[in-house]
C-alpha cells in the first residue's frame, strides 16, 4: 500500500500528528476512490482466518502478509509502532483479531478497524481535558453528498478522527472554544470554532487545485499544473449533467476555442469541430482519439461512458499525434475501474422536445397579396386565384392556409437516456462496466418521424499478474466498447436547395392544405405542376427505412515494469464497424411532375474493420532531487478501411409495403430498373515512430519536446514520410521564492510557449497516380457502327508530389488563480499558419481529365482565448461562474492557381446570379461571402435621377443602389465584393452553478460573436415559393424600405442576384442548459443510496438573436470549408427533462 | 531484468515496418497497371477517337 512507503520513507519532519494527518489524507483518498462500505470490511475483518510463521522476520513482513491474506491494510505512525523491529510469529487458522494482538503485545498500542484499515494507535490517552465535550456531526461535500475519510482534528492538539462511511463523526474531550479543523484531499480545509456547539456539520467545498490531478496527453498523462501547451480537460461529470444526447453539445459552453456545430438537428446528426479556426478547404475535424485508438465517433458515445475528454489544441501539445494532428487532437478516456465493493449507479432521464423557432412565414392571404404586388410591379395581370387554386373558396372564408412546418411538426417527440455504470475490483484486478440506451425521436418528420435508439455496452478491466512490493510488474487489460445505432424513418433530406425537406416546407405556398377529403396527400395544383406536396414528398419518397449500424471497440494492452519507472506497453486497438440500410419507395402520384410508377426497393450494407498496434516505452525518473523525466518512444501502425460496400436497388415489388421490401422480392430484372453497387472501403495506413521527453526541475521549470514521424499510404512512395517536431517550456513563477510574499494573493501562476509542426494528410488515397475512366469514352469503330469498343482515357491528372498539408503553431499562455483559488484566469495566444492544403487545383476544360492535388494554399489563423472563473461560498451557499471567449482572425495567404482564389459551389444558392456565393481567396477569411453590395433602395425618380456614380441604366423606385465598388460607372460583376464572413470574430461559453443544502442550479450558455448568415429560403426562379415573413419588410412605396427591395416578377436585378440583401448578423447567445436538482441524500442522509437526486432540466431554453431564421448555428455546409449559409436549416428542438442519479 | 529489456527491443524495433504503406487502388485502372495489354491500348485509342468525333 502507498501510504506504508510515504510513512516508512520519513518524507517529511513534521510532527507525528500531522505526518499522522497526511497518512489519514492518503487514506481518505483510498477511501474516496475506493469507496468502500463498512459492512465489506467489518466481515472481512470478522471472518478472515489467518495463516502465518515468520521467524525472525521484521513487523513489517508480517503486516505485509497480513494484508496479503485479508484485503485490509495497516495505518500507523512509524514513531509509535517500530515495525523494523524482528520478531517471530506463528498462527495457524486464527482471527485476524488474535494475530494483530500478539504483534502489538508488549507495547503500549492499541488497534481499532475502521471501514478496511486497522490502525494502530499509541496506547496513552491523550491528555485528560476535563471541561471537554462530545462533538459530533456529519461532513458532506458542496453538492450534499457525504464525505468518508475526513480527517478532524482539534487544533493544536493531537485529537482527531476520521469520518465513517456515511460521514459521520464523534470526537470526545473537546473543549468548549477549540477550534476543529476539517480537511481532506482535493478539498478546502476548513477551520470552525466549536462555541459550545454539539454538533457541527459542514460541506467542504472542492480544492480547484488539486496537485495530483493529471491530464492525457497522448501516450500517457502529465500533472496538469507541469503542462507546457494548451489543452483543456472538461471532466465526463461536467458532459453528464447536461443532459444531452451527444457530449459534443455539452462540450460547446465549456471549450474555449474549439467551434463546435451540429450539421442539423436532426437525431443522430453529425457534428463539425474546428479546433482555433478552419486551417484548411479540406478536411479541418481533429484526431478522435478514443481509449488510445485513433479514430472513431465521438458524436455517438454515450454522456454516461465518458471518464473525461481533453483537448490538444497547440501544435507543440498535438505533435505527438504528427500526421493526422494539424487540426487538433480529442482524446476521450471512458470510465475506468476503481478498487473497490462494487458501485452501482444509474443516471436516467425523460424529456419532450418541440421545434424551438419556426421561420415565420406568409399565410395564404399575405401571401397572395405579395403575389399580386409581385405581378402588378412587373405590369402582368393579377392572376385569377379562383381559378388556379383549388381551396381559394375556403381562403375567402377566412383559412389562413397550411403552415408547412407546424404541419411537419411530430409535436411532444420523446427523448430519454438510460444510463447503468457499475466500478469495483481487488487490489489486482478493476473493472468497469456500462450499459446504456437512448431514444430520441425527432421534431420533424410527421406522419413518419424519425426514432433514433442508441445502445451501448462497455467494459474496461485491469489486472495485474504479477507486482512487487514497490510497484507493479505486469499488468493487462482491456477497452471494449459496443455501440449499435439503430433508426427507424432515417431519410429525411438535409442537404443542399435541392434534398433538404426542411427547406421544402418552409418554402411551399400555404394555398392547400396537406391531406384532402379523403385523406390522402393533396395533389400539386394544376398549373403549378413543379410545387408538389412537400410532406407527400418526404412520405413516399424518404419515408420508409431502416438504418442499423453495429460498431466495436477493443483495445487489449499489456504493461510491463521490469525495472521501476521503466514501462513498456503493448497493445492492440481493433474497430469493426458495420451497417445495414433498407427502403422503400412506393408507387405514387402527388400531382404535376411528382410522381413514380413503380415502388422502389434498395438494400445496402457495409462492414469494415481496422486495426492499430502499439508500442511504447516509457521512463520516469528522478535525477539528484531536482531533476525529473519522463521519455517516452514509442511506434505504431494502423491500417483501416478493410472490408467492402454493397448495394442493390430495383423497381416492381412483388409486395407494397416496407416489411417486404427486399431485393428477392422484385421479380422482374429489367436493368434500366436495377442499380448494383459493390466497393472496397478504401484501405488506408499509418506508420509512425515518436519520442517526447518531458522534463522539470523541481517541478518549476518546465520542457517537453516531441519528434514523430509518420508514413502514409495516401502519398507516394519517396513522399509518404513527414516529420513533425515540437518543443514548450513553462515555468511556474508561483513556486519562486520570491513569490512567498504575494502567496496570499496568487497561489498559482505559470506561463508557458510552445512551437510545433503538425500535419493533415487526409485527401482521397491515390491522387498521385493518373487514373483511367472507362466511363463516357466509347467509340463504334467500323462501318457498321453495330457496337462500341469500350473506351478509356486519364481522369485525373497525376501529382506525384502531393505532400502533407503542414501546420504551424506558436503559443503562449499563462494559468493563474488567485486570493485561495476562489479566482482563476488562463490565457492562450496563438498564431497558426497552415501551409500547403491540399486543394484540386481548377484546370482549363480543354486539360480533358480532372485536375489535380497540389498542395495550395496557406492560411493563418490568429487568435485569444481566456478562461476567467470565481467560485466562493456564502454559508451554505456553494456558487461558481465561469466564462470563456475565444477570439480567432482567419486570413487566407496563398492559393497557388492565377487566380488566387477558390470558388465555392455555383448552385448553393437558388438565385437567377448562378455564381458563387462564398470563396476562399488571399487576403479574405475562408469561406467568406461574395457579391453585390448594396446602399439601400431607389426610394423615387428623383434620387435615381440625381444619383451619381454607377448605378444600372434599368433602375427604378424600389431597386437596390449597387454599390459600384470598383468606380468603373458600370455595375457589372467587377463589383462583387466581400458582403459578410461566416467565421465568428469569437466563440463564448458561459457556466454558473449554485448549491444550497442539497438543492443545486446550473445553467450553460454559448454563443457567437460577430459572424454573418447567407440565407436564401425562397427559391428565386420560383414564382410559387412562400415568402419568410422577414421580407413583408420590402419596398412597397417611398420610404417602405431601405434594405429589401420590392417585388417584381420580371426582374432578376433586385432578388435574383448574389448581394447583401441576404446576409444578416449571425450573432447569438443559447441558453443551452438550465438544470436544477434535488439530492434526497440531504434530507435522508440514514438511506442506503450514496446519491439519490433529482433533476428538472430543459435544453436549448432559448437562443437570442437577431437572426429571422430558424436556428442561428448553422451546422449545414456545402462542403468542408462553407460555412453559415441557410437554406432552410433543421432546427435544434428545445426539451424539457426530469431525471434522477441514483448512486447504489 | 535484461532479459524484459530484449523482449520490450524487439517487439518495439522488431515489428516497425513500412510495407503497410503500399497500397492498391482496387477500383481504378492507374497508370500503375493501365495500359497492359492489347484491349486496353484499344481502349485508349477509342476514347482518342471518341473525343474527335464529339
Amino acid at each position: 500500500m502507498k501510504k506504508k512507503s510515504i510513512a516508512g520513507r520519513k518524507l517529511l519532519s513534521y510532527s507525528p500528528w500531522l505526518k499522522r494527518l497526511l497518512i489519514m489524507k492518503m487514506i481518505a483518498i483510498l477511501i474516496l476512490v475506493v469507496g468502500l462500505t463498512a459492512s465489506y470490511a467489518d466481515s472481512d475483518a470478522q471472518t478472515a482466518r489467518l495463516n502465518l510463521k515468520f521467524t525472525k522476520g521484521t513487523v513489517k513482513d508480517v503486516l505485509e502478509e497480513i494484508e496479503h491474506q485479508t484485503n485490509l491494510s495497516f495505518m500507523y505512525d512509524n514513531d509509535v509502532f517500530k515495525v523494523n523491529r524482528q520478531i517471530s510469529i506463528e498462527a495457524e487458522n486464527e482471527t485476524l483479531k488474535s494475530v494483530v494482538e500478539k504483534l502489538i503485545s508488549g507495547e503500549k498500542l492499541k488497534y481499532e478497524i475502521v471501514n478496511r484499515y486497522i490502525v494502530i494507535t499509541s496506547a496513552k490517552e491523550p491528555p485528560a481535558n476535563q471541561q471537554g465535550k462530545k462533538v459530533t456531526g456529519i461532513v458532506t461535500d458542496s453538492s450534499g453528498g457525504s464525505l468518508p475519510g475526513v480527517s478532524i482534528v482539534v487544533k493544536g492538539t493531537t485529537t482527531g478522527v476520521i469520518t465513517d462511511n456515511s460521514g459521520n463523526y464523534s470526537l470526545t474531550n473537546v473543549p468548549e472554544n477549540a477550534i476543529l479543523q476539517f480537511s481532506f484531499v482535493g478539498m478546502k480545509a476548513q477551520e470552525l470554532t466549536v462555541n459550545g456547539k454539539n454538533v457541527i456539520n459542514i460541506a467542504l467545498a472542492e480544492d480547484p487545485i488539486n496537485i495530483d490531478e493529471v491530464v492525457a496527453i497522448g501516450y500517457g498523462v502529465q500533472k496538469k499544473k507541469l503542462v507546457t501547451g494548451a489543452t483543456i480537460q472538461i471532466a465526463g461529470e461536467d458532459i453528464q449533467k447536461q443532459s444531452t444526447i451527444s457530449p459534443l453539445t455539452a462540450m460547446q459552453s465549456q471549450s474555449p476555442g474549439i467551434s463546435i456545430t451540429q450539421n442539423s438537428g436532426k437525431p443522430g446528426s453529425d457534428f463539425k469541430i474546428n479546433i482555433r479556426g478552419l486551417g484548411t478547404i479540406g478536411n479541418a475535424s481533429p484526431l478522435i482519439i478514443i481509449d488510445n485508438v485513433a479514430g472513431g465517433d465521438l458524436n455517438s458515445l454515450n454522456p454516461g461512458d465518458i471518464e473525461s475528454i481533453d483537448v490538444l489544441k497547440d501544435a507543440a501539445s498535438a505533435a505527438i499525434y504528427g500526421a493526422r494532428a494539424a487540426n487538433g487532437v480529442i482524446l476521450i478516456k471512458t470510465k475506468q475501474g476503481k478498487k473497490g465493493k462494487p458501485r452501482i449507479s444509474y443516471d436516467g432521464y425523460f424529456g419532450i422536445q418541440n421545434v424551438a423557432k419556426y421561420v415565420d412565414v406568409l399565410n395564404a392571404q399575405q401571401y397572395i397579396d405579395m403575389e399580386n404586388e409581385s405581378y402588378k410591379n412587373a405590369g402582368s395581370a393579377i392572376p385569377n386565384w379562383a381559378a388556379i387554386v383549388p381551396e381559394y373558396a375556403k381562403i375567402q372564408q377566412g383559412w389562413t392556409g397550411t403552415n408547412w412546418q407546424k404541419e411537419f411538426t411530430h409535436k411532444n417527440a420523446q427523448v430519454q437516456n438510460h444510463t447503468i455504470n457499475m466500478t469495483g475490483g481487488s487490489d489486482f484486478s478493476t473493472f468497469s462496466v456500462g450499459a446504456s440506451y437512448t431514444l430520441q425521436e425527432a421534431v420533424y418528420g410527421e406522419p413518419v418521424s424519425q426514432v433514433y435508439n442508441n445502445y451501448s455496452f462497455r467494459l474496461n478491466s485491469e489486472h495485474i499478474l504479477y507486482k512487487n512490493n514497490d510497484f507493479d510488474i505486469i499488468k493487462i487489460g482491456e477497452n471494449l466498447l459496443y455501440t449499435g445505432i439503430v433508426q427507424n424513418h432515417n431519410g429525411m433530406a438535409s442537404g443542399n436547395i435541392s434534398f433538404n425537406d426542411i427547406r421544402n416546407v418552409v418554402n411551399m405556398h400555404p394555398l392547400m392544405s396537406v391531406y384532402d377529403a379523403n385523406g390522402d396527400f393533396t395533389k400539386a395544383i394544376t398549373s403549378w405542376a413543379d410545387v408538389a406536396n412537400p410532406i407527400g414528398r418526404y412520405v413516399f419518397g424518404r419515408g420508409d427505412n431502416d438504418d442499423k449500424s453495429y460498431s466495436l471497440r477493443a483495445n487489449p494492452y499489456i504493461e510491463i515494469q521490469p525495472v521501476k519507472g521503466l514501462i513498456f506497453r503493448s497493445s492492440f486497438g481493433y474497430k469493426y464497424y458495420s451497417s445495414e440500410n433498407r427502403s422503400y419507395m412506393p408507387a405514387y402520384n402527388l400531382g404535376g411532375r411528382s410522381l413514380e410508377s413503380l415502388d422502389r426497393v434498395n438494400q445496402s450494407m457495409t462492414s469494415s474493420y481496422g486495426y492499430q498496434i502499439e508500442n511504447t516505452i516509457n521512463y520516469k525518473t528522478k535525477v539528484g532531487n531536482a531533476h525529473n523525466i519522463n521519455v517516452l518512444l514509442g511506434q505504431s501502425i494502423e491500417e483501416n478501411g478493410f472490408g467492402a460496400y454493397i448495394s442493390g436497388s430495383n423497381r416492381g415489388s412483388i409486395f407494397d409495403s416496407f416489411d417486404y421490401a427486399y431485393l428477392n422480392n422484385v421479380k422482374t430484372l429489367n436493368t434500366s430498373n436495377i442499380s448494383i453497387n459493390g466497393s472496397p472501403n478504401g484501405r488506408s495506413a499509418i506508420s509512425s515512430v515518436f519520442g517526447r521527453v518531458n522534463y522539470d526541475y523541481k517541478e518549476k521549470y518546465m520542457a517537453s519536446l516531441i519528434m514523430r514521424a509518420d508514413g502514409s499510404s495516401n502519398f507516394a512512395k519517396g513522399k509518404q514520410w513527414g516529420y513533425f517536431p515540437s518543443a514548450a517550456a513553462g515555468w511556474l513563477i508561483s513556486e519562486e521564492s520570491f513569490m512567498e510574499s504575494s502567496r496570499k494573493v496568487v497561489d498559482y501562476l505559470k506561463i508557458r510557449a510552445s512551437w510545433g509542426q503538425n500535419g493533415n494528410q487526409s485527401i482521397a488515397p491515390f491522387q498521385y497516380m493518373s487514373t483511367y475512366s472507362f466511363s463516357g469514352g466509347d467509340y463504334y469503330f467500323g462501318t457498321s457502327k453495330a457496337s462500341p469498343s469500350v473506351g478509356a482515357y486519364p481522369s485525373i491528372l497525376p501529382n506525384k508530389d502531393v505532400t502533407w498539408e503542414t501546420s504551424e503553431q506558436i503559443n503562449i499562455g499563462a494559468d493563474s488563480r488567485f486570493f485561495n483559488s476562489r479566482l482563476a484566469f488562463n490565457f492562450d495566444w496563438y498564431n497558426k499558419k497552415t501551409i500547403n492544403w491540399l486543394v484540386q487545383a481548377p484546370v482549363p476544360a480543354v486539360w480533358g481529365a480532372s485536375a489535380p492535388y497540389i498542395n495550395g494554399g496557406d492560411v493563418v489563423n490568429k487568435g485569444v482565448e481566456m478562461v476567467l472563473s470565481w467560485r466562493d461560498k456564502i454559508g451554505d451557499l456553494t456558487y461558481s461562474i465561469s466564462g470563456n471567449i475565444a477570439f480567432n482572425k482567419n486570413e487566407v495567404t496563398r492559393i497557388a492557381n492565377t487566380q488566387g482564389l477558390i470558388e465555392g459551389a455555383t448552385t448553393v444558392f437558388s438565385t437567377a446570379d448562378r455564381t458563387s456565393f462564398y470563396r476562399a481567396q488571399v487576403g479574405y477569411p475562408i469561406g467568406y461571402f461574395y457579391g453585390y453590395k448594396t446602399d439601400g433602395v431607389f426610394q423615387n425618380q428623383a434620387q435615381i435621377d440625381a444619383f451619381k456614380g454607377g448605378k444600372l441604366v434599368t433602375a427604378k423606385p424600389g431597386d437596390l443602389i449597387y454599390v459600384d465598388t470598383d468606380g468603373s460607372g458600370v455595375i457589372d460583376a467587377k463589383d462583387k465584393t466581400m458582403i459578410g464572413d461566416p467565421n465568428p470574430d469569437a466563440i463564448y461559453g458561459l457556466n454558473i452553478s449554485l448549491g444550497y443544502q442539497g438543492f443545486d442550479l446550473s445553467l450553460s450558455a454559448n454563443g457567437v460573436v460577430g459572424n454573418q448568415i447567407a440565407s436564401n429560403l425562397r427559391p428565386n426562379e420560383s414564382l410559387y415559393g412562400n415568402w419568410p415573413a422577414q421580407y413583408l419588410g420590402r419596398w412597397h412605396g417611398e420610404g417602405t424600405s431601405n434594405r429589401y427591395p420590392l417585388f417584381n416578377t420580371a426582374n432578376l436585378t433586385n432578388w435574383g442576384w448574389n448581394s447583401d440583401i441576404f446576409v444578416d448578423n449571425g450573432d447569438f447567445l443559447r441558453i443551452q442548459n438550465v438544470t436544477l436538482g434535488y439530492d434526497f441524500k440531504k434530507l435522508l442522509p440514514k438511506m442506503p443510496l450514496g446519491q439519490a437526486r433529482i433533476y428538472v432540466a430543459a435544453s436549448n431554453l432559448y437562443t437570442f438573436t437577431s437572426y429571422y431564421g430558424a436556428d442561428p448555428e448553422i451546422g449545414y455546409a456545402n462542403d468542408g470549408w462553407s460555412k453559415g449559409i441557410d437554406l432552410g436549416f433543421y432546427p435544434r428542438p428545445r426539451t424539457f427533462m426530469v431525471g434522477v442519479n441514483l448512486k447504489f | 531484468m535484461k532479459k524484459y529489456i530484449y523482449i520490450v527491443a524487439i517487439i518495439l524495433f522488431g515489428s516497425s515496418c513500412t510495407d503497410v504503406l503500399d497500397t492498391k487502388d482496387l477500383l481504378n485502372k492507374n497508370d500503375q497497371n493501365f495500359p497492359a495489354t492489347v484491349s486496353d491500348l484499344q481502349s485508349s485509342l477509342a476514347s482518342v477517337y471518341q473525343m474527335m468525333a464529339a
